[in-house]
């Protein structure tokens, strides 16, 4: 379960300081598909990063399972963010010069794994979102909408107990967005098996566009900082 | 302005890496400053000393360096009208002092007034002195700075030790003309010409005559058989030891060159880093030309400041290399004292054209790229270009390569020729590179997809990204590793060779010698031929026979005569069961002509050198007039570099009137310890004369020494060609990280470890370092054996094997595995620590 307590965030100091997010509260339970909307640069993707562990609250916490991401170790954030959120980009954030299949199982290798062994659960993803016979390709010979499906790939293959998107569609044409979302929706509460027992998923995505955000059950808007 | 401001701007924004490249760069321009200025400064010293000992003389008329002239000569001289003569007796000779130096002792009769006239500007005008000098029968007159190093005052005693033996002289003046520095670094002693020919057995004969006022055709006019030459001629030894010294400057340009490919480095990615700037630059209307002169105008400024750094920092250098320099010389010329360092003008200008050249000529290739590109391509988004291809310029690379290769095996081509072709193959190699960085890249990414340790497989990844970049730098570093093997296989290959023939030729325990090996290995000093009878009937010497060394003149160089007691050495060799050597003595025909002086064995360099063979006829020139004698075989020896014959003791005493040994070679009865016959061989010569005694280990060090001595010089310049090559693998490494700070990033955020992601990093660099280091042994074991021994051959004749040198290429590889991690670690550390979200948001 994620929790962000009062959290606060802030860049800069004196004059120049800019406040992000304002003292937002907010539980995101297991199996909850959420997208946060509001105008361009109200805090959204401040608040996704805060919640992924990539940046600190500059006052409150954001808890994961009760923990503090303020408590957390450089090592254990990143290994949180390795083994159990999966995180979606506006920009795909692909390597160039890995193949679709290599980009997809790159997290499963940090864990000590050979591409080779990860190849078949890598092309198994590339199935379900479509690219079976895109493998071999690489990122620039994907469209916009494949290249991002590869990410979704990716950011799946751990199983994360938590998926964040931040503008996963901002880069794509109507269509694409639309069979994006289609498949966030479809892995984003989908059930994992976890040491402690099957959970559901949960999905958190950032958007401006408000016919996405009305497919999620439960949206939350964002203002200046403030959750409205 | 706009344009020289934004400019500026970009490169400031880049401090560290515009420091790395100012810094390599200076580098470079130092080494080639401080190897030229080392070099020069030496050889003015050399050349200052030839020159002065003619004093104002036009011409020098000799019989060549080891032939003395008829005094006679000096009369029929005078005869032609206007002309102004005066005859120089030369030796050198070893002060017995405390500080043991050389000095070298020009015997002048300064009671004629010719003499004053030629010598007056060396020695002054200081009559008292002069008449002394004339007077005395053992007088010298010194100059002011040769006293106060070694102590004396007029009247005082100098104690010498000549090639003819002990000479106690007495100090009759001192003299305080400056002009006297520049004779052998005021090392010098003026004597009587008479005395100085009877003190070194040549009464009746002069080493040269020194003359004005009249022309050469004059002067060749009375004496047809004599070399008439303006002075300042070298001798062998001097030049061999500048030729050595001269190849320093060789190396200089390979550093350079090296240099070349880390600016290149860095010129590409900071024109890569702006392509979109120059797109937009484009879009708004700059021309081609513009960008062009832009980009490679901000170059040439680095250059220029690069240079200027260069100059001073190579300055300061040449000051350390001289010292390396006097001592290479030192050890084969005695008396050279270089010790200014001037850089000129001259240099200064060909080290700002060097510098700014090299940067131009690195910048030159990706400017012209910068500047062919069109807005679009670059201002569309994902233009990332992921199947780049260097089949064309492989091809390109490969056949300069071969062509290269097969010109240096095929001819046989002068030192500047040899390194230009070695440039031009380093070019061909460093065009191939890319591709094969490419091809066996991906075929080792293969492998590596199935370990289980991504890192090895990212690291890789992340090379080949920029498989240009990544075959520089290898090339950077792999040259600069290269230059120690090359030389250092070249070293082993001699020392074994040498290790082999002193071996298999000499049945000797102790070598009892006049010269001392500590100073100089070429020392003319010999020992009487008394002395080896008495040699003999010592206790604990079995055997000992007597060799004769001396120069002299073969067709146009100098070569070395070795005379033998031929029947000692032959018990010598019996005692100590070691068969014939050379074999051929076998044969009682070759045997008796080699008794008898009418054969005589070549080395096999002097047999490639002047294409001779057994059987073949060759008239050596004598102080007796020509000898003709056959070639009885060729052996191995490595006496002299430009070659040298073996015949019998006898015929060097008869017709080079040559009465003295140089060598008494001793073989030490089994009952007695080499050291104690050492320790009792140096007791009986003391007093009677000074006499140095070496065992076949102390020679083979002295001779090892005086190699690594000669390389150390290029070993201090390959340090500096690796440091600039370690500059290199940072600065590309860094560049790759600046260049995919989006990617790590990224990795961060899918869950890699700062750890992690170091590893990769550190990774990527000893990757490099690994490859360079086998492109270095590869390369540098080729570079020895095929141009380096060729050029070897070419010189000396000498073809030596080649050999691995196991040691110092596993002390290569480990350095550069080292120094691969410890380049990586600082770009490591930018990698690890930078915030992932502003990473995200940098495009």
């Amino acid at each position: 379960m994620l929790e962000l307590r009062n959290v606060t965030k802030t860049y800069g100091t004196g004059p120049q300081q800019v406040v992000a997010l304002r003292n937002i509260s907010l539980i995101v339970e297991p199996g909850e598909f959420i997208a946060i909307t509001g105008p361009s640069g109200c805090g959204k993707s401040t608040l996704l990063h805060l919640a992924s562990g990539l940046d600190i609250p500059s006052e409150g916490e954001v808890l994961i399972d009760g923990k503090s991401t303020r408590d957390c170790s450089d090592d254990e954030l990143t290994l949180l963010r390795r083994n159990r959120i999966g995180l979606v980009f506006q920009a795909f954030n692909l390597i160039p010069t890995l193949t679709a299949l290599e980009n997809v199982v790159l997290p499963a290798t940090l864990n000590g794994k050979s591409f080779a062994t990860q190849m078949g659960r890598g092309r198994q993803l590339l199935e379900v979102v479509g690219l079976g016979a895109r493998a071999g390709h690489y990122p620039d010979q994907l469209s916009g909408g494949e290249a991002q499906r590869v990410a979704i790939a990716r950011a799946i293959i751990m199983d994360p107990e938590m998926l964040l998107a931040d503008e996963p569609t901002g880069n794509l044409d109507s269509e694409s967005g639309l069979s994006i979302l289609a498949l966030l929706e479809e892995f984003g509460c989908s059930t994992i098996s976890t040491p402690a027992g099957p959970v559901q998923r949960s999905t958190m995505i950032v958007t401006h566009d408000e016919s996405i955000a009305a497919k999620a059950p439960r949206r939350i808007r964002l203002k200046d900082g403030k959750l409205v | 302005m706009l344009f020289v401001q934004y400019g500026i701007k970009h490169h400031l924004r880049h401090r560290l890496r515009l420091l790395m490249v100012i810094v390599s760069l200076a580098l470079g321009v130092a080494i080639f400053v401080s190897s030229f200025e080392s070099v020069m400064a030496a050889q003015d010293a050399i050349a200052a000393s030839a020159r002065s000992t003619l004093g104002n003389a036009k011409w020098e008329v000799s019989r060549g360096r080891y032939l003395q002239i008829d005094e006679s000569l000096v009369a029929k001289f005078r005869r032609i009208p206007g002309a102004v003569v005066a005859s120089v007796v030369e030796s050198t000779a070893d002060t017995r002092d405390a500080h043991p130096s050389n000095l070298l002792i020009v015997g002048v009769d300064l009671s004629n007034p010719d003499t004053q006239q030629l010598f007056g500007s060396a020695v002054g005008t200081d009559m008292l002195a002069f008449a002394k000098l004339t007077l005395s029968g053992t007088g010298v007159l010194i100059g002011k700075r040769f006293a106060i190093e070694h102590k004396l005052s007029e009247g005082s005693t100098l104690d010498l030790q000549s090639a003819q033996g002990p000479r106690k002289l007495t100090v009759e003046g001192i003299l305080e003309n400056h002009a006297l520095d520049l004779l052998a670094g005021g090392h010098v002693g003026f004597v009587n010409l008479h005395q100085a020919q009877a003190d070194f057995g040549q009464v009746g004969l002069v080493d040269k005559i020194a003359v004005a006022g009249v022309t050469k055709t004059e002067l060749q006019k009375v004496c047809p058989s004599c070399q008439v030459e303006a002075p300042g001629k070298l001798s062998s030894a001097a030049e061999d030891a500048l030729a050595r010294i001269r190849s320093l400057l060789g190396i200089s340009v390979i550093a350079l060159m090296v240099g070349v490919l880390l600016i290149y480095n860095s010129v590409q990615v900071s024109v890569l880093e702006r392509i979109q700037d120059i797109a937009i630059l484009r879009s708004i209307g700059a021309t081609r030309f513009q960008v062009f002169a832009l980009l490679l105008s901000e170059w040439a400024a680095i250059g220029f400041v690069a240079s200027c750094f260069g100059i001073g920092l190579g300055s300061g250098l040449a000051y350390l290399l001289l010292e390396y320099t006097k001592r290479t010389v030192n050890t084969m010329v005695p008396l050279v004292t270089a010790a200014h360092v001037q850089v000129g003008l001259g240099l200064i200008l060909a080290s700002l054209v060097i510098g700014m050249g090299t940067a131009l000529a690195a910048a030159l290739f990706p400017v012209l790229t910068a500047a062919k590109v069109r807005p679009i391509e670059i201002l569309r988004p994902y233009s990332y270009r992921r199947n780049v291809r260097y089949g064309p310029s492989a091809l390109v690379g490969g056949a300069i390569f071969v062509l290269t290769n097969l010109f240096v095996a095929t001819q046989s081509v002068s030192y500047v020729i040899g390194l230009s072709v070695t440039a031009v193959e380093f070019f061909g190699v460093a065009l191939m590179f890319p591709q094969f960085v490419l091809v066996a890249g991906r075929r080792l990414r293969g492998l590596l997809k199935q370990s289980k340790n991504s890192i090895p497989f990212l690291a890789l990844d992340g090379l080949l990204k920029a498989p240009h970049r990544t075959a520089f730098t290898i090339m950077t570093f792999g040259c600069a590793l290269m230059m120690t093997v090359a030389t250092k296989a070249l070293v082993v290959g001699f020392q074994e060779s040498t290790g082999a023939w002193m071996n298999a030729a000499f049945p000797f325990d102790i070598s009892m010698m006049g010269n001392d090996l500590a100073s100089s290995v070429y020392g003319s000093q010999v020992l009487p031929s008394s002395l080896a009878d008495k040699v003999r009937s010592m206790p604990g010497v079995e055997t000992a026979y007597a060799v004769r060394k001396l120069f002299t003149p073969f067709r146009t160089k100098d070569v070395m005569a070795i005379g033998i007691d031929v029947d000692r050495y032959l018990v010598a060799r019996q005692s100590k069961a070691m068969g014939l050597w050379p074999a051929e003595l076998s044969e009682p025909s070759v045997m008796n002509r080699f008794r008898t002086g009418t054969g005589v064995f070549v080395s096999t360099n002097f047999a490639r050198l002047y294409s001779v063979r057994a059987g073949d006829h060759i008239d050596l020139e004598t102080p007796t007039g020509m000898v003709n004698v056959v070639v009885l075989a060729e052996t191995d020896d490595y006496s002299w570099q430009h070659g040298a014959f073996i015949t019998s003791l006898s015929l060097l005493k008869s017709r080079w009137r040559e009465d003295g040994v140089s060598y008494i070679d001793v073989s030490v009865s089994k009952v007695h310890t080499i050291s104690e016959v050492k320790h009792e061989l140096q007791r009986v010569a003391t007093g009677e004369r000074t006499a140095f005694a070496y065992d076949k280990a102390e020679i083979r060090e002295v001779t090892d020494s005086v190699l690594e001595q000669t390389v150390a010089m290029a070993n201090l310049q390959a340090l500096i060609a690796i440091l600039i090559g370690v500059l290199g693998i940072v600065n590309a490494i860094w560049i790759g990280v600046m260049n995919r700070k989006r990617e790590i990033a990224m990795w961060r955020s899918i869950g890699m470890t700062r750890r992690q992601v170091a590893a990769i990093i550190v990774c990527e660099s000893t990757f490099v370092a690994s490859v360079a280091a086998l492109v270095g042994i590869v390369g540098g074991l080729y570079g020895g054996w095929v141009p380096l021994r060729s050029f070897s051959f070419n010189v000396t004749g000498y073809l030596y094997p080649c050999v691995i040198p196991w040691f110092h290429l596993l002390l290569v590889t480990i350095v550069a595995l080292v120094l691969g991690v410890l380049a990586g670690l600082f770009p490591a550390r930018q990698a690890a620590n930078r915030p992932i979200l502003e990473a995200i948001g940098y495009e």
